[in-house]
């Protein structure tokens, strides 16, 4: 019952009809009562003559005065049973016309307002499991079409948010379940064994130690890129010409191993921001560049200060990028050719902190595929 | 016992097959499901031991492959996934055993014998002929109640010869079900580990050689 006497909307809405309809009519009604009563009013001595005239001769003889006042009665008696009538029928005609005007308002704002209802029965379906719902107003584009679609693109903003926090999940706990696996069944394997040995002992442990260093490694990325994620920095004066070399220097082997090519031009590009994230940034752009390369193949790396903005471009040779794949190098886990990780080595965050970085410090982070290799560029507010 | 170990990650493929190698199974590893399909074509396996997220063709397509073989060897899926959805998935996939990681390796081996048993008849997961008896679980042989202790490779061919009850084992059926694809087929580890076994049951002899063609145990 309570439902049913809430103040809804469709209810104000019929309501609102009825009273604009009373009043309207109420007005209407009125005026053509008073230009009624008006012209029964008027001509009182026109009258008079009217009746004499009929009357004729005959009537002359009377009192003229007596006769006058005849008529003014009778006058009087028929005007007021027509305005009375006029009255009945006029209120009654407004009570039937108001009650019509309410049924029918009551009719229109449901229909007008039936949009509506989808809208909140949607709204009130979705939730984290289902997001890929969508209200998909069909109809004219009208006020209520325009809030389903808003809606709408905002349901699709959540679900990608979503999609991809749970992709990031997914893929991390597998990251990080498989160096867990690979030291959980040499330690078994070990631990079953029926005649260990010295060696098979070493061999193990170097299985383990490399497995405990890549799920530190890995941490290591999750972390960094969840404080770059939240924005957790702290500021001062950076070049970032110093980190590049410092980025050189520390793979140095990896370049002497692959006979890589370095060529660098390393101009100051002074921009301010947290050192060690864009320490991380810079080092994962060259090791990307080093590692993802041919054997004797290329690396350039070049910083420079442009326009009042720091920049760092880092170019490889080797395989060449589809275009497509470009966008998915930033995705975690992701990297070239297959879908997954597989390395040793990286962790398979190396691109996604690079962006989730130059994104905190408001810079950018542009890839390219020009054929061969990659060229990865960063540009950062200048300081 | 035949077992395919398909596995991306080097380090944990390598610590499987030689886990499984210790309970006497002949072990194979390919890197991707390219190579695990290739495998399959020429071996036949008991079991196949399959990782789901796999480089190039899927642990998925691989299963799908595998069931709509003629070849049908039992498939135990491995998963780095925590939802049970998945679980769900790689059962309707044909996968007749699903393990997560990490997993404890002798749930592993419980699991890939189990499999291996339903190949064949249902029955006990002891096998016996007369008085020897193997229980590949404990990886223990025993004759009249003595334990012989045999190394891996004796254990597996034991259990070749003791899972033909009473059947001839070609010398070829020998080596494709105890030995990898590593193994030379000219050399005379066989009768080495043949020789071995022997020794080890004692008398009186019940290993017996079929000249030119093999061995069985009556």
């Amino acid at each position: 019952m309570r439902r049913l006497l809430r103040p809804t909307l469709r209810l104000r809405l019929a309501a609102l009809y009825a009273v604009a309809f009373l009043i309207g009519g109420g007005l209407l009604l009125g005026f053509s009562y008073f230009v009624v009563r008006d012209s029964l009013l008027s001509d009182a001595a026109a009258t008079r003559q009217a009746v004499v005239h009929r009357l004729g001769t005959s009537g002359a003889d009377r009192d003229d005065r007596a006769r006058d006042q005849i008529i003014d009665q009778t006058r009087r008696e028929l005007r007021v049973a027509a305005l009375d009538r006029l009255q009945d029928a006029y209120v009654l005609a407004l009570a039937v016309a108001t009650f019509l005007s309410a049924t029918l308002g009551w009719l229109v704002a449901g229909r007008a307002l039936r949009p509506l209802s989808e809208i909140t029965a949607t709204a009130r379906r979705v939730s984290q499991e289902n997001l890929h719902e969508r209200i998909a107003l069909a109809g004219p584009d009208d006020e209520l079409k325009e809030l389903a679609d808003t809606f709408d693109t905002m349901l699709a903003r959540l679900d990608a948010a979503f999609e991809s926090q749970r992709s990031f999940i997914a893929s991390a706990s597998h990251e990080l379940r498989t160096p867990l696996t690979i030291i959980r069944t040499e330690v078994d394997v070990a631990l079953q064994s029926r005649d260990v040995t010295r060696e098979k002992l070493v061999a193990m442990a170097e299985v383990v130690r490399r497995a405990s260093v890549r799920s530190e490694r890995l941490i290591d990325a999750l972390l960094t890129l969840a404080r770059s994620d939240r924005g957790d920095l702290h500021r001062s004066p950076v070049d970032l010409a110093d980190l590049a070399r410092t980025a050189l220097a520390e793979i140095a082997d990896e370049v002497l191993a692959g006979e890589l090519r370095v060529e660098a031009d390393l101009a100051p590009a002074p921009t301010v921001g947290d050192g060690a994230l864009l320490e991380r940034l810079v080092a994962n752009l060259v090791q990307n560049a080093v590692r993802h390369n041919v054997h004797g193949g290329w690396v350039a790396v070049s910083t420079e200060a442009r326009d009042g903005r720091a920049a760092v471009v880092v170019a490889n040779g080797g395989p060449a990028i589809e275009p497509p794949e470009l966008g998915d190098l930033t995705t975690p886990f992701r990297r070239r050719g297959a879908q997954r990780t597989g390395s040793v080595r990286g962790s398979g965050l190396g691109l996604s902190i690079v962006d989730s970085v130059a994104h905190a410090h408001g810079g950018e982070l542009r890839l390219a595929a020009p054929g061969e290799g990659l060229v990865a560029t960063v540009e950062l507010p200048g300081a | 016992m035949r077992v395919l170990v398909v596995e991306d990650e080097a380090d944990l493929a390598d610590a499987v097959a030689r886990g499984l190698r210790e309970w006497g199974m002949a072990v194979d590893v390919a890197p991707d499901g390219d190579a695990a399909l290739l495998s399959l074509g020429v071996h036949d396996y008991e079991v196949v031991v399959l990782d789901r997220d796999l480089p190039g063709i899927s642990g998925d397509e691989v299963c799908r492959r595998i069931v709509a073989g003629a070849q049908r060897p039992r498939i135990l899926m491995l998963t780095a996934a925590v939802r049970a959805d998945d679980v769900v998935d790689g059962f309707a996939l044909g996968a007749d055993d699903y393990l997560r990681k990490p997993f404890d390796f002798g749930e592993l081996v419980a699991r890939v014998t189990a499999l291996a048993r339903r190949q064949g008849r249902p029955g006990s997961p002891l096998l016996q002929r007369g008085d020897l008896t193997l229980d590949p679980l404990a990886r223990e042989a025993r004759r009249g109640g003595r334990d012989l202790r045999l190394t891996p490779k004796e254990l597996a061919v034991l259990r070749v010869l003791l899972e033909a009850q009473g059947a001839i084992v070609s010398q070829e059926e020998l080596l494709v079900r105890a030995w990898d694809e590593h193994a030379n087929p000219f050399s005379n580890a066989m009768r080495m580990v043949v020789m071995a076994l022997r020794r080890k049951v004692g008398e009186p002899p019940v290993i017996e050689t079929v000249r030119g063609f093999g061995y069985r145990i009556p």
